[in-house]
């Protein structure tokens, strides 16, 4: 059953899917973001950007899901990069030692450069 | 300021935890920042998954309770089960080597971590046949 608490949207710019997350990421909607994520790998989007203007909450379970899918992504020559996150939000990837793995910029366009 | 209670008992169900999220908000927010308050919020999301993940494999027959006191200078979440205790660390668990967890594709191990470095203090009790984890977030500290 979807959750009414988080959502995934799919965008395309040029060769970058953009996935916007809204609402709260946690053990019961973690899930949706990993059924996001097969779902751009099964198409083989492999540039993708998460956008997380909209997030509004992760807990250790949504983090958990970045962790199991970067390498599948970069081993098939893309990268995952994380933009626009709220300072709160952000802080939990920092506390983590996220930032040191991966790419996380203030600004979807930032992170839209990158691939370029 | 004399102390006040609130429990709230609910299913063992990972869709409980945003229920969870949104009484300890509305509790504790006249007495925490929204920063102490959201490092609260999150350190009990995670104690909770792990009692209905771990503690009780995700049988919604069963039950767990999470029990808020704010005092006059702390908010302490207890959160109460009657399945297996867990173990107390002797030392405060690490935040895991997130290169090694990367490289074998490993997810867990991160909310133990979180919960004792988002927390002042967190204690393991039992009442009767209750196991319980208990986490402060001092007001003053904030």
């Amino acid at each position: 059953m979807a959750s009414r608490s988080f959502s995934v949207g799919f965008r395309t710019s040029e060769t970058v899917t953009i996935l916007d997350l809204q609402g709260e990421l946690d053990a019961h909607t973690a899930s949706e973001l990993e059924a996001a994520f097969q779902h751009a790998l099964s198409n083989r989007q492999v540039n993708l950007i998460v956008n997380g203007e909209h997030l509004r909450y992760i807990s250790s379970a949504g983090l958990g899901v970045f962790m199991a899918y970067i390498e599948e992504i970069r081993e098939a020559g893309g990268d995952l990069k994380i933009a626009a996150l709220q300072p709160h939000v952000f802080n939990v990837f920092d506390l983590l030692g996220f930032p040191e793995f991966f790419d996380i910029v203030s600004a979807e366009s930032e992170a839209l450069s990158r691939f370029s | 300021m004399e102390t006040r209670t609130f429990r709230i008992t609910l299913p063992a169900n990972v869709s409980t935890l945003e229920q969870v999220r949104h009484v300890l908000a509305e509790q504790a927010s006249r007495q925490l920042s929204a920063a102490a308050l959201h490092e609260l919020i999150l350190a009990v999301d995670e104690a909770c998954t792990n009692v209905i993940r771990h503690g009780f494999k995700e049988d919604a027959s069963r039950e767990y309770t999470v029990e808020i006191e704010l005092r006059s200078c702390s908010v302490v979440v207890g959160i109460w089960h009657d399945g297996p205790p867990f173990e107390p660390p002797t030392i405060p668990p690490a935040t895991p080597d997130l290169r090694q967890s990367l490289l074998q594709r490993k997810r867990g191990g991160l909310g133990m971590s979180l919960i004792y470095r988002l927390t002042d203090q967190v204690e393991y009790r039992t009442r009767g046949s209750l196991h319980g984890m208990q986490l402060t977030k001092r007001t003053s500290g904030t």
